[in-house]
C-alpha cells in the first residue's frame, strides 16, 4: 500500500481526534477530579464507548485473531470467559462508585490504601501496576510501528509508528485528562467495531457466498479447529492459565477499574457495562471469525500473527476499507495506551507523590501528575524503540502480574479482617512467582504462571491478615456505607 | 440481600462450571459449528442476559 495513502488516512485521523479533544475542554472544571475522572459526571453513551476502546487493544484485531488461526475455537472460548467476567463489574461498580463518591478515590489504589489504613498498600499497588502496566504500553507502541510499516511495505520506518503514536497518546491525554480520552476513546471504538465488521462481511460474502457457505468450508476443510484442544494449542491446561487472569481483568488492570468512578449515576454505569457487553460481544465474534476466515483463505501461514495482515490484504478488500482498518487497529492501541497513561500518572501523582508529600497541595498533585503522562510515555517509547525481550516477557505477563492484586480487592469490599500487611505481601509474593515463571518458563504439573501465582497470592493475602492486627473500625464503617447504599439502589 | 447475592453467586460458578468442563468433555468430539461454537455463543449470551438482569434492577 502507497505510504502517501497511509500517510494522508492517518493525518485525517489525527486531525479528526485532536479536534475531538479539544472541543471536550468545553465546560472543563479545574481540580486533579476533573482532569482525571471528568468531574464522576460521565453519561452513559460515552462511558460505554471509552470503556470498550480502554478495554479492546489492538489485541483483539491482531492477537485473537492469530490465536483463532493457530488454535482454533479455544479462542472464542478464552475471549468471551473474559467476557463473562464482567459480573465482576457488575458486583463490583457500584460499591466503587459508592466509596469513590463518599471518600472522594481517584485511583483503585488509593482506595486500596485508605481501606486497610495503609499508604504502603497504595504505594505497593501503584508500584506492581507500573511494572507490569508501562511494558504493556510499549508493546502497544511498537505494534504501531509494525502496522504501518508492515502494511507500507517497510516505507514508513519502525521509529515514525512509534513516535506518532506516543504524540498521540501524550496529546490527546494531556488536553482534557479523562474528558479528552473519553471523546477520542469514544470515536476510536466505533471506527474499531465499524470496519471490523465491514471487513468480515466483505470477505464471508465474496468468497464464500454467505456464512451457511463459509461454515461449511471450515468445517469439511478444518473440523479439527471447531472442537478443543483441537489443534492442541488450547489444552484444559492452557485454557485456564489464560482465561483465570482476563477473567478478573475489569478489576485488576486499573485503567478500566478506574472507568467505575466515572458514571454520573447509577443508570449510567448501567448504560456503560450493558452498552460495553453488546460491544464485546460483537467484536469478540467479529475478531474470532477474522482468524477462522484467514485459515480458510490461506492455510499455510507460518506465524499466526500475520493472519490479520493476511486477511487485509486478499483482493476483494477495497484499499480504502483496509486504509481505515489500519485506523481502526491504530485506534485500538492508541486508546488503550492514552487510557494506561492517564491512569499511571493519577496513581504516580495520588499514591506515590503523596505518601512522601502528605502535605502537598491538590494543585500541585494536578501538576505532576500532567507532568508524569509525558515522561511514563517517554520511557514506554524507549522501550519500545530498544526492543528488549525483557519487555515483551513483561507485557505478556501483564494480565498475570496484576491478578496479584485481586485477593486485596475482594477482602477490601468482603472481608473485614483483611490487614494492609496481607495485602502488601499478597502482591509481592504472588507477583515475584509469577515473575519468576515467566522468566524461567517453568510450569510446575504442567500449570500456567497464572495458576500458582495466584494461589501464592491468596494463601499470602489470607495467612498474613490472619496473623496481623485489622483496621476494624474503619472496615466496620467502610463496609457499613457501602451495604446501606447497595440496599438503596437494590444492587447485590 | 445476602441469599439473593449468594442465589447470583452460584448461577454464576455453575455457568463458569460448564464453561471449562463441556468443551473438554462431551463437546470435544464434535467437529462442527453445533459443538464448543454454538456452545460459547449460547454461555456468553446467558451470562449477558444474567448480567443484564442484574443491572436493570438498580435505582438511582
Amino acid at each position: 500500500m502507497s505510504p502517501s495513502y497511509i500517510l494522508l488516512v492517518v493525518a485525517i485521523y489525527v486531525a479528526v481526534g485532536t479536534w475531538m479533544a479539544y472541543m471536550s475542554r468545553k465546560g472543563m472544571g479545574a481540580g486533579i477530579t476533573e482532569y482525571f475522572l471528568a468531574n464522576r459526571k460521565v453519561g452513559g453513551f460515552v462511558a460505554a464507548l471509552t470503556y470498550s476502546a480502554t478495554t479492546y487493544s489492538a489485541f483483539m484485531m491482531v492477537g485473537l485473531a492469530g490465536f483463532t488461526y493457530k488454535g482454533g475455537v479455544g479462542a472464542l472460548g478464552f475471549e468471551l470467559t473474559y467476557l463473562s467476567g464482567l459480573v465482576l463489574a457488575v458486583f463490583f461498580g457500584p460499591r466503587f462508585w459508592l466509596v469513590g463518591k463518599k471518600y472522594g478515590y481517584i485511583s483503585p489504589a488509593e482506595l486500596l490504601g485508605d481501606r486497610y489504613q495503609s499508604q504502603w498498600v497504595a504505594v505497593v499497588t501503584t508500584v506492581v501496576c507500573l511494572i507490569f502496566l508501562i511494558p504493556y504500553a510499549a508493546v502497544q507502541l511498537m505494534g504501531i510501528g509494525y502496522l504501518l510499516g508492515g502494511l507500507s511495505g517497510g516505507m514508513i520506518p519502525f521509529w515514525v509508528g512509534l513516535i506518532l503514536a506516543t504524540m498521540l497518546a501524550i496529546v490527546w491525554a494531556w488536553i482534557a485528562g479523562l474528558r479528552s480520552v473519553a471523546w477520542t476513546d469514544s470515536l476510536q471504538a466505533l471506527i474499531m467495531l465499524v470496519t471490523s465488521v465491514l471487513v468480515l462481511l466483505f470477505v464471508i460474502y465474496r468468497y464464500f457466498g454467505g456464512f451457511g457457505g463459509f461454515f461449511t468450508k471450515l468445517e469439511t476443510g478444518y473440523p479439527q479447529w471447531l472442537a478443543v484442544p483441537g489443534p492442541g494449542f488450547f489444552s484444559l491446561k492452557a485454557y485456564i492459565g489464560l482465561t483465570l487472569p482476563w477473567f478478573f481483568f475489569c478489576i485488576s488492570n486499573p485503567q478500566v477499574s478506574q472507568r467505575l468512578f466515572i458514571p454520573k449515576s447509577l443508570g449510567a454505569m448501567r448504560k456503560m457495562l450493558g452498552g460495553f457487553l453488546i460491544f464485546g460481544f460483537l467484536y469478540t465474534l467479529v475478531s474470532v471469525m477474522w482468524g477462522f476466515s484467514t485459515k480458510v483463505l490461506s492455510p499455510g501461514l507460518t506465524r499466526a500473527d500475520l493472519a490479520t495482515p493476511t486477511l487485509l490484504s486478499q483482493p476483494v478488500i477495497p484499499a480504502v476499507l483496509a486504509l481505515i482498518v489500519m485506523v481502526g487497529i491504530l485506534g485500538a492501541a492508541v486508546s488503550t495506551i492514552d487510557s494506561i497513561l492517564l491512569t499511571l500518572s493519577s496513581m504516580f501523582a495520588r499514591d506515590l507523590y503523596r505518601r512522601f508529600r502528605p502535605r502537598a497541595s491538590e494543585e500541585m498533585e494536578l501538576r505532576l501528575g500532567k507532568w508524569v503522562i509525558p515522561v511514563i510515555s517517554f520511557v514506554a517509547m524507549i522501550f519500545g524503540w530498544l526492543k528488549l525481550g525483557l519487555i515483551s516477557a513483561l507485557s505478556v505477563a501483564a494480565s498475570a502480574g496484576l491478578l496479584m492484586t485481586v485477593p486485596a480487592i475482594f477482602g477490601a469490599f468482603f472481608w473485614k479482617r483483611g490487614t494492609a500487611a496481607g495485602a502488601i505481601w499478597s502482591m509481592i509474593l504472588g507477583g515475584v512467582v509469577t515473575g519468576f515463571l515467566y522468566f524461567s518458563r517453568w510450569r510446575p504439573l504442567g500449570h500456567w504462571p497464572a495458576v500458582w501465582g495466584g494461589l501464592v497470592c491468596l494463601l499470602a493475602y489470607i495467612v498474613v491478615s490472619l496473623v496481623t492486627k485489622a483496621p476494624l473500625e474503619k472496615a466496620r464503617e467502610f463496609l457499613g456505607y457501602v451495604e446501606e447504599g447497595l440496599k438503596e439502589r437494590n444492587a447485590l | 440481600m445476602r441469599v439473593k447475592r449468594w442465589c447470583w453467586i452460584l448461577w454464576f460458578g455453575f455457568l463458569l462450571l460448564l464453561d471449562y468442563t463441556l468443551p473438554y468433555t462431551v463437546l470435544s468430539g464434535v467437529n462442527t459449528v453445533y459443538g464448543a461454537f454454538l456452545f460459547w455463543n449460547l454461555f456468553a449470551l446467558v451470562a449477558i442476559a444474567s448480567m443484564c438482569v442484574l443491572l436493570w434492577k438498580w435505582r438511582d
